[in-house]
């Protein structure tokens, strides 16, 4: 006899199996995994306040007490790679989460709706797919700053990262519809009784599911880079620490004519390994997923 | 008895390029309180079109331009969405050509099963799921499979599962819309038992649509058989089977062997059915039939012959 319900860790070691197969998603695995560890021991692991100045320790290469040098106002830059982290991390899940969430929606509408409605919104995904999004970012970023809401520029960056992101995903996830909407137990669902709520909620959605966190671990790599983006451009909250801000702040201050390499490739490398890890975990979930990409074993 | 379903002279067309496919085309029948009725037909004589009809499914290009449905006297044709939803799977249900496609792979099947119970009735969601397992068994599957999913079915439990799922809420009229095909023949054995024993002991009307007379001769009382969207004989069964009055259906008899004749071949019917779009005028079968002569240019009228058998050609 079977027990009644299947438990959850059971459902998650059944995934973990297949996972663990693919090298490359373990990888990325591990380093958001190292990266989430970081954020969340900040105040554990940085020897000093990310924002302290001191005058007296500028421009020094790494040594014993600054692993990662300091800059040109005497910040250490390993505290303040590691309090970034905890930025881009935030920018990343949240801004993503807003992009999944209304890229879904739409997704799931406009394949489900066939007729005007579904074409309509078809065509807004277009309009959304083919705008140069960075000048969309930083011309949105810029208004809805000078509109003075009283809500943190971090969080307006999110937002305006999150609204613009999510066209990939609702394409996907419309075509996706647009096949589950076909298929017969949807008929046969709409024949028991079930309204339009119900078929999508229960029946569709489910179906197109896994598709959604696949696209959306990816996602949050286009996210981060974005925020590091804006920092960088200066577009974002100068007060606080951030990968892009180091940058921005390297940038401005002549970092690489004046040899200060440290500045520069701390942050870069972050950011490289960070965008590497989710998009690995996304390649390796969309491997798993669709059986004509998964390798053979010999 | 009492009729249950009463079908007058329905015309479901399909629209194409401006012109239409006459799929049904005035065709008449009926199903009594606890009867069994076998459609069987060549494919594309309208046999589902019949059954789409009947629950009002049919995709957007079609609809139905006349006749009525009567179900306990009420017309399903000119029932109001509110009403026909009330109808549909309460009253009459289906289970849909093709089950490996009709379950839904990410949902358990006991989920599935329940969930017309909550759309229909108002009860809590675990009494709908104990009912759901009682079904479960009720159609033969183990109760402690009811929390699997469907790809962990085979066919023949997946179809199964249909069955119990058009069981749910209880419908007295099943439309069974080729329940065995795809089935290996020891499946398709053992589900036609089963829709016998649940007829029986649920005294339910069934509709059974087939392409294959031996299912019709195993499970059926009465047979109604289709040629081209129009219906051309509707008879009991076994009188059917001896003394076949329409000549598409001796075709369809001669078309497969009978162990108790002498070791003669299956016979076919010679040429193919017409194109629906502009079939032939007069009798539809009458480019393929041995018998045709002049009168058949003329449409021929259906007509009552030994009290309770129909038949439309004009030389019986």
């Amino acid at each position: 006899m079977k027990p009644a319900v299947t438990p959850i860790w059971r459902t998650v070691s059944g995934f973990w199996n297949i996972y663990s197969r693919v090298r490359k998603g373990v990888l990325g695995l591990a380093l958001v995994l190292f990266f989430f560890a970081i954020a969340a021991f900040a105040s554990y692991l940085s020897p000093f306040d990310p924002t302290k100045i001191d005058a007296r320790r500028t421009w020094l290469p790494p040594n014993s007490l600054n692993w990662l040098g300091t800059d040109w106002f005497g910040h250490d830059i390993f505290s303040q790679m590691v309090y970034g982290t905890r930025v881009s991390l935030l920018v990343g899940v949240f801004a993503t989460l807003i992009s999944a969430v209304v890229g879904t929606l739409i997704g799931l509408f406009g394949g489900y709706y066939g007729k005007r409605f579904g074409e309509f919104l078809e065509r807004v995904i277009d309009f959304f797919l083919v705008i140069p999004y960075l000048p969309l970012i930083i011309v949105l970023v810029a208004v809805v700053e000078a509109m003075e809401i009283p809500i943190p520029v971090l969080w307006v960056v999110i937002f305006v990262i999150g609204i613009t992101g999510w066209s990939g995903t609702a394409r996907v996830i419309r075509s996706q519809v647009l096949t589950v909407r076909e298929r017969q137990f949807i008929d046969r669902a709409r024949t028991a009784g079930a309204g339009d709520l119900r078929i999508l909620t229960r029946h569709i959605l489910p179906n197109v599911f896994p598709l959604v966190f696949a696209n959306a671990v990816l996602t949050v790599a286009g996210a981060v880079l974005s925020e590091v983006t804006l920092d960088f451009l200066g577009l974002g909250d100068p007060t606080t620490v951030s990968w892009g801000m180091i940058l921005h702040l390297a940038l401005s201050n002549n970092a690489v004519y004046r040899d200060a390499w440290w500045w520069v490739i701390s942050p870069g490398v972050a950011i490289i390994l960070l965008v590497m890890g989710f998009t690995l975990i996304g390649y390796s979930i969309e491997e798993i997923s669709n059986p004509r990409l998964r390798e053979r074993k010999a | 008895m009492t009729a249950l379903l009463q079908v007058n002279a329905l015309k479901t067309f399909y629209r194409a390029d401006g012109d239409y496919v006459k799929a049904v085309d005035d065709v008449s029948f009926h199903v009594d309180v606890g009867e069994s009725l076998g459609l069987a037909g060549e494919s594309g004589c309208g046999k589902t079109t019949v059954a789409l009809s009947l629950m009002r499914l049919l995709p957007p290009n079609a609809s139905i331009l006349g006749g009525e449905i009567l179900y306990d006297g009420q017309d399903i044709v000119k029932m109001s969405d509110r009403r026909l939803r009330r109808t549909r799977w309460k009253k009459i249900s289906i289970v849909f050509q093709g089950a490996m496609n009709a379950l839904n792979p990410v949902k358990r099947i006991v989920e599935q099963i329940a969930e017309p119970i909550l759309l229909h009735e108002k009860i809590a969601k675990d009494e709908a799921t104990r009912r759901a397992e009682r079904l479960v068994e009720l159609v033969g599957i183990d109760k402690s499979r009811a929390r699997d999913y469907p790809h962990e079915f085979s066919g023949g439990m997946r179809q199964r599962v249909m069955i119990a799922m058009a069981l749910a809420c209880e419908p007295r009229l099943v439309i069974l819309d080729e329940p065995t095909t795809a089935l290996d023949v020891m499946t398709k054995m053992q589900i036609q038992q089963l829709v016998k024993d649940i007829q029986k002991e649920m005294s339910l009307s069934t509709i059974l649509i087939t392409h294959d007379l031996s299912v019709i001769a195993e499970t059926c009382e009465k047979v109604a058989i289709m040629y081209a969207g129009k219906l051309v004989e509707h008879a009991d069964v076994v009188t059917m089977f001896e003394n076949p009055l329409h000549p598409y259906t001796s075709g369809l008899l001669k078309g497969f062997p009978n162990i108790h004749a002498s070791r003669e071949l299956p016979v076919s019917i010679p040429g193919s059915p017409p194109d629906l779009l502009h079939p032939p005028p007069g009798c539809r079968f009458a480019p393929r039939c041995p018998l045709a002569s002049k009168e058949c240019e003329v449409d021929p009228p259906g007509k009552t012959v030994d009290g309770n058998r129909y038949v439309a050609c004009w030389k019986r």
